[in-house]
């Protein structure tokens, strides 16, 4: 992860280890406001809220805005990750990686070049 | 200069400086935010070769450099640039993520 924020680490594994969390996860694959999310997975309203802000500090889900023309602006929740590498960076730390679900070009280089090397 | 150059040549020239150029600059820019030394072996590779060709382009044309000398020249520079992409693979394959 950018930044080496070994809490941000911690945030992605805690709401990864959560069997709601990654339900949520999955539910949220097209933009869903939290009472949706809640209803779909079945949840409390209060705790699919409270995951939700978990999901979204970890960097997994995205909060967005949904302006509509009668003025009730909403807040939706959207998966914002393809997936999550961990690998153990040489001797001590853990390496983990957000893939996020739209790279740039650059990114997707970088994804691409450590590939071609990984099949060295 | 060395004679009229047909422009299919320029062409293709003008394409291959444009996308070296391209590659050079995101893989500068994934190095920069990744601060990967692999992405930055790979940046001056794309680099070297990308300029080789446009420097020879110009020493031929610009300075009437014979076209054979500047053909050895190019290639040598080509051969330099892509020892450097090769030995970026090398750099990336010992961490998973290429070397954060």
């Amino acid at each position: 992860m950018r930044g080496d924020d070994s809490t941000d680490e911690q945030a992605v594994f805690e709401a990864l280890a959560d069997p709601d969390c990654r339900e949520i996860l999955a539910t949220v694959a097209e933009p869903l406001p939290a009472k949706a999310v809640a209803q779909q997975c079945d949840l409390p309203q209060t705790s699919t809220y409270r995951k939700l802000e978990q999901l979204s500090e970890a960097g997994l889900v995205a909060e967005q805005t949904d302006v509509r023309p009668d003025g009730h602006h909403r807040t939706t929740y959207v998966r914002d990750c393809n997936g999550v590498f961990v690998a153990l960076d040489g001797d001590d730390a853990f390496d983990v990686e957000v893939v996020s679900a739209q790279q740039s070009p650059d990114e997707r280089l970088a994804r691409l070049w450590a590939r071609v090397s990984e099949e060295l | 200069m060395n004679g009229p150059i047909s422009p299919i040549v320029i062409g293709f020239k003008t394409v291959t400086l444009l996308l070296g150029g391209l590659i050079t600059y995101l893989a500068a820019k994934a190095a920069r935010k990744t601060r990967s030394r692999a992405l930055t072996y790979l940046a001056v590779g794309f680099g070297t070769v990308t300029s080789g060709s446009l420097l020879a382009g110009v020493a031929d044309q610009l300075f009437g450099i014979d076209t054979h000398t500047a053909l050895v020249f190019e290639n040598a520079i080509t051969a330099a640039g892509f020892a450097v992409i090769a030995y970026s693979l090398s750099v990336a394959s010992r961490s998973a993520f290429g070397d954060r």
